[in-house]
């Protein structure tokens, strides 16, 4: 703790107020007791306080005019997380959620529940695929598909917007 | 920073239709948000311009703004960050170009001219302003949002997108920097100071 640098840095945190609340004690007895550690924190209490006093530097006069005189041109901006329209999140959720569920009801339904022993695995050669997948389920696939697509698209596209806008501005 | 009428009432208004409240938040923030802009863009002329950027970006995404998790200085200090980082890129210069003394131009007449106001002046503050000036722009940044602008820890990690222990180690070492400076340059000062 007696390093000069360990001192400083617990001094500056110490000054700051950024200490922990265990090590405030140790440090108040160390700045009564010990010569070295009162005089460093006198020295950086000064340079602190100077530190304080520093005065802003200042635009021109004319600085909240001209400001003015830009929005002027500008309307506030809807709120970025209005573009997200909550009802398609809650519509892919729920697709996925209805599939996840058909998928269980469908495992459970065709599971054998009579032996230990006798589990039935269902043989996929013989699935007769084409009962689940045809031109109706692949289309709507496909129609969920391009619906995300263009989502996604319109998300891309928005946020390429507001940047080139910010990049202008 | 919240005399009279609190910030989030000033931004309800504004949000509502009431353009010309914007008006206080500038004439509030103007100054630190300038001050900041100079650390990196020394040039006043460039850096005025910048501090408007940054109040025009503020109003237009100000229905961004959350005024329950934050405060307006913090997301204002924020933007400030972003379009100083912005406009460096932009410019193709280094953002923090000037850590090193070594690469900091016209550095030994800015001694030298720091030397002359000392004789002339001996003026305290002037030591210390002339000392933040040989320090980084994130060194000098940063000591400016903790001083200065009122600024916490949590509240600088939020500005410069970093940990709150990183803040606090960059805070310790833009001190050292700067009590190393005065040290180099001004230990007479220093000395007669205390």
């Amino acid at each position: 703790m007696n390093a000069p640098a360990n001192m400083d840095s617990k001094l500056w945190d110490y000054i700051d107020g950024i200490s922990p609340d265990s090590e405030k004690p140790a440090i108040e007895e160390l700045i009564q007791t010990d010569s070295r550690w009162r005089s460093r924190y006198f020295n950086l209490l000064q340079i602190r306080e100077l530190l304080q006093a520093q005065e802003p530097e200042v635009p021109s006069m004319r600085f909240t005019k001209k400001v003015m005189e830009e929005i002027a041109r500008y309307n506030i901006l809807k709120a970025t997380n209005k573009y997200l329209n909550n009802k398609i999140i809650f519509g892919i959720a729920a697709f996925f959620l209805v599939l996840i569920t058909g998928m269980l009801i469908y495992f459970f339904a065709t599971a054998n529940w009579g032996g230990g022993s006798n589990v039935h695995i269902p043989e996929f050669s013989n699935w007769n695929l084409s009962k689940y997948i045809n031109t109706s389920v692949l289309q709507v696939v496909m129609f969920l598909n391009v619906i995300l697509g263009l989502f996604l698209l319109d998300r891309y596209l928005g946020r390429r917007k507001r940047q080139l806008r910010s990049q202008k501005s | 920073m919240d005399d009279g009428i609190a910030d989030n009432e000033i931004i309800r208004r504004v949000i509502q239709g009431e353009q010309n409240a914007y008006a206080e938040l500038v004439t509030r923030y103007q100054n630190y948000v300038f001050t900041l802009v100079l650390k990196y863009v020394p040039r006043r002329e460039d850096a005025e311009e910048l501090a408007q950027d940054v109040f025009v970006k503020a109003y237009r995404f100000l229905s961004d703004f959350k005024g329950e998790t934050a405060r307006f200085s913090t997301w204002l200090y924020t933007i400030t960050q972003n379009t100083c980082f912005s406009y460096l890129r932009k410019k193709r210069l280094p953002i923090d170009s000037l850590d090193d003394d070594k690469s900091r131009p016209g550095m030994e007449q800015l001694e030298w001219q720091a030397g002359e106001q000392r004789l002339e002046q001996q003026f305290r503050q002037n030591t210390i302003k002339e000392a933040m000036k040989l320090l980084s722009p994130s060194d000098t940044s940063i000591l400016t949002l903790f001083y200065n602008a009122e600024q916490n820890l949590d509240e600088i990690a939020m500005i410069l997108r970093i940990d709150p222990n990183t803040a606090k180690v960059r805070l310790h070492r833009a001190r050292q920097r700067l009590k190393e400076k005065l040290e180099i340059h001004w230990s007479n000062e220093i000395n007669e100071m205390i």
